[in-house]
């Protein structure tokens, strides 16, 4: 892999052939290791987002991705082929035999801190998920792209396709800090990219700060949002039989989120203050409270419309997470005109709390417990956190202003 | 205050500052205790995550070993030095060509070992670590599982609870109206003018008498089921022989008192039912009860015993029956009425409408009215002919995972269920019984 990104990368600013000057009418690609309406995850979400404005804008936009449907298995389950889905041309190849268990134990070497020789993180990258006619397409056919933008960092189709497409490969990294982001194989594919579309300030500043973009093209796009379907929230709690002030917290529950920690501060809170509060968690994982633990309620998956009265029904909303590089559960939480709570440590969630003026953020338990005091003894107070969230995801990531940002930051890509 | 704040936004990083000083005075002030603070570190809390540190130790170990089992296997010989480095090769991999038979020789027995071993090991440890593994994915799942159908079948449970206590609203409502619907219907009307009777031939407006026998048979109840309710009655008659049964019908209580060795004839209107009972050898005759009775001699009579017949006949019949009675029995003699009970709210929908030829439903107070005031003592009410509990609304049992509320809840409705089944469902006859003193 090292000898293949070393023979194929090449100057970031060599330019090849002829481009539009306008960011429509281009001809876009996009490399993501899912697709479809029903898969479920943040950079899935954020690149279907934005292929699909775009193709509606006038771009022709090909979604280069695998038959997979969750991120666990990698089961070809989807039809390889073409398709056209919303407007977008969708082409599905294999995911190629795995060794799961080599990928494991990498992975766990990763994560555990060790440190891998080069070879060992292309056998990392390479056992992740790739799909050898997916990259035979990059190979052939890269180049009859204008751009072709990668996402997220992290996976084969990214690190392994990336050196396919020189000059025209644009990376929207999902980045944040995490033992992943310090690999020697991440630091070349940022190296090898033309540009970057960043979902938030602070992510830029991160990118900046590991690898050096120095002066090359990137823009900070982040995903747009049409309004929340409406919900019922009463009919929520009395479903569940919830009570009183909520906590809630909505998202894949996992460590690397902080959950156990805020699991930890919530029972705390409840100990030392008010022994109405209840945390209720919704979502995925594998990290929740012992069953029958008072005061902590699981609501498990829910849908759409489950959860937009799940964010309705929210007293507050806890994003106690500090590797997020854009956090979608703010933003609609903010449509629902409910205040959130983050981790003080989170750049990229803080930078949208206190440049919404939609919340509160907290670095250990005395102060989350004085910001949800704060939140909970007032009413008006929450109100107006809440509808200034609001105001913000409604200025800064209605699709329209995401897709201006993205038009304007393509065209400095291709320029 | 910021202007922000002022033009009535706020500032959330205002917030914050007021978020940390608070925290500071609170520390100064000795609000967080050393009590508390210990408290609160000291808290259990369980977090259940499902952490595969076992398999992933196993998995490491055995990596390990089935990366490094052939100890015979030729090294890499290499050398970073540039110039001298290729000197350095090359004598490395002469003295590694002279020393290799001797080493093979030496290893040759230990990497069989190792060989041998790792086999063993990795036939014992994968299934193991694969069979731990599925045994916990099917553990989460079933846990998974118990876990939704007990929210689905809690709050099928809840939306059952919430019918019934709809149902049984509306139910109370009906039958309040229909207890003031009762309670006007049984007042008499000042003043009213009744509708004239339309005149009807007797021999076009009676009902035929076989018929009648037919009737009661189906209706009534089997003569077998009669004669185990009066049977009940029997031994308030014993020594207070001879006893009249009026409206003897089908005989069922003449035959009790003859096997209980006690005198009694019987009268009836219908000769249908005289004629059955003359069939068994019963004394009984067809006769008015009014007439009958003027002409018994005075306190010639022990018991008289009137089953479902006071029902039949106008209230000022029953006054003149009563009377009658009182002066044909003896001193320390025994009148008895059964009827069926008005106070139970069933018998409207079945027992007392299903009989053309009742005319009136007594209560069992005008009923005790009507005897004492014709001079009969010790007067009491036996309630007789429950209905059977299977009839009634049953109770409903609380489940062991209810909440202190939804028992409260519960126990309200079954009050409520005993209060209907009380009067809806309660004893379906009673009878009165007197004693002239």
């Amino acid at each position: 892999m090292r000898r293949l990104l070393g023979r194929r990368r090449t100057e970031p600013t060599e330019r090849a052939g002829e481009r539009p000057a306008s960011g429509r009418g281009l001809r876009l690609a996009f490399v993501v290791p899912r697709y479809g309406a029903d898969v479920v995850g943040g950079a899935e979400t954020l690149v279907r987002g934005l292929a699909e404005h775009l193709a509606a804008s006038g771009s022709a936009v090909d979604v280069l991705t695998t038959c997979a449907q969750d991120h666990l298995s990698w089961k070809n389950v989807l039809p390889a082929g073409a398709s056209r889905e919303a407007g977008v041309t969708v082409r599905r190849f294999p995911v190629r035999l795995r060794d799961t268990r080599r990928h494991a134990w990498l992975q766990l070497r990763i994560l555990h801190g060790s440190r891998l020789r080069p070879k060992e993180e292309a056998r990392w990258a390479e056992e992740s998920v790739g799909s050898a006619e997916l990259f035979d397409h990059l190979a052939r056919r890269g180049m009859e792209y204008d751009l072709v933008c990668f996402a997220p960092y992290l996976f084969g189709t990214t690190l392994c396709g990336v050196p396919l497409v020189p000059g025209r490969a644009v990376l929207i990294p999902c980045l944040h800090d995490e033992p992943f982001a310090h690999l020697g194989l991440v630091r070349d594919t940022f190296q090898a990219c033309r540009g970057f579309i960043f979902n938030s300030p602070p992510e830029a500043a991160l990118a900046e700060k590991l690898y050096g973009i120095g002066d090359r093209p990137a823009g900070v796009v982040g995903l747009g949002f049409d309004p929340l379907p409406p919900a019922d929230p009463a009919a929520l709690r009395r479903r569940h039989g919830l009570e009183g002030p909520l906590l809630f917290y909505l998202g894949r529950k996992e460590t690397g989120k902080n959950v156990p920690l805020l699991i930890e501060y919530a029972l705390r809170y409840r100990a030392g203050r008010r022994s109405d509060l209840t945390l209720v968690l919704a979502g995925d994982g594998p990290v929740t409270a012992s069953p029958g633990t008072p005061g902590v309620r699981d609501l498990g998956y829910l849908d759409a419309a489950a959860k937009a009265a799940a964010y309705a029904a929210a007293t507050v909303v806890c994003q106690p997470s500090v590797n997020e590089s854009f956090s979608i559960v703010l933003m609609e939480s903010w449509l629902a005109g409910t205040p959130v709570l983050v981790h003080a440590r989170c750049p990229v969630t803080t930078h949208h709390v206190f440049r919404a003026g939609g919340g509160l953020a907290f670095d250990d338990f005395y102060e989350f417990a004085e910001a949800l005091d704060l939140l909970l003894e007032d009413a008006e107070r929450r109100r107006r956190l809440g509808s200034q969230g609001r105001a913000y995801v409604e200025t800064m990531y209605s699709w329209p202003a995401v897709t201006a940002r993205l038009q304007e930051t393509l065209e400095r890509l291709v320029a | 205050m910021t202007d922000r704040a002022m033009e009535g936004t706020i500032d959330a990083a205002r917030l914050m500052e007021e978020i940390k000083e608070r925290v500071r005075e609170r520390r100064v002030s000795g609000f967080y205790s050393e009590d508390e603070v210990r408290r609160i570190t000291q808290m259990e809390i369980e977090l259940a995550e499902s952490a595969p540190t076992f398999q992933d130790e196993l998995e490491e170990h055995l990596e390990q070993l089935n990366d490094g089992w052939d100890t015979a296997a030729e090294p890499v010989i290499a050398s970073h030095r540039a110039g001298v480095g290729a000197v350095i090769v090359a004598a490395k991999k002469l003295l590694r060509r002279v020393t290799r038979p001797y080493i093979t020789l030496i290893l040759a027995r230990q990497v069989e070992f190792n060989s041998a071993l790792l086999h063993l090991l990795n036939a014992f440890v994968l299934p193991v670590r694969d069979g731990m593994a599925s045994l916990t994915r099917r553990l989460e799942d079933l846990s998974l599982d118990l876990q939704e159908r007990l929210t689905v079948e809690h709050g099928e449970r809840q939306r059952r609870d919430r019918e019934v206590a709809e149902r049984l609203g509306v139910l109370t409502a009906r039958l309040e109206d229909l207890r003031a619907e009762v309670e006007r219907l049984r007042r008499p009307v000042p003043g009213a003018q009744l509708a004239p009777s339309p005149v009807v031939p007797p021999d076009l407006g009676a009902l035929p008498a076989a018929a009648y026998v037919r009737f009661e048979d189906r209706h009534r109840g089997t003569r077998e089921e009669i004669r185990q309710r009066q049977q009940a009655y029997l031994d308030l008659f014993a020594g207070l022989g001879p006893v009249l049964d009026v409206g003897c019908g089908r005989g069922e209580f003449l035959e009790l008192c003859r096997e209980a060795g006690i005198e009694a004839r019987g009268i009836d209107v219908d000769p249908a039912m005289v004629a059955r009972c003359r069939e068994a050898s019963l004394a009984a005759e067809q006769a008015d009860a009014i007439a009958y009775l003027e002409a018994e001699p005075d306190g010639g009579l022990g018991g008289i015993f009137c089953a479902q017949v006071i029902e039949h006949i106008p209230p000022e019949a029953l006054v003149a029956l009563v009377r009658l009675a009182h002066r044909k029995l003896r001193p320390g003699g025994m009148l008895l009425c059964e009827t069926p009970n008005p106070a139970c709210l069933t018998v409207f929908s079945g027992a007392f409408y299903v009989d053309l030829s009742h005319i009136k439903p007594i209560h069992p107070e005008a009923a005790r009215f009507v005897l004492e005031s014709a001079g009969f003592h010790d007067v009491e009410i036996r309630y007789v002919n429950p209905v059977p509990p299977d009839g009634k609304l049953q109770r409903l049992e609380p489940f062991w995972y209810m909440r202190r509320y939804e028992e409260v809840f519960l126990s309200q409705i079954n009050d409520n269920f005993e209060r209907l089944n009380q009067l809806l469902w309660g004893a379906q006859d009673y009878a009165v019984v007197g004693r002239r003193p």
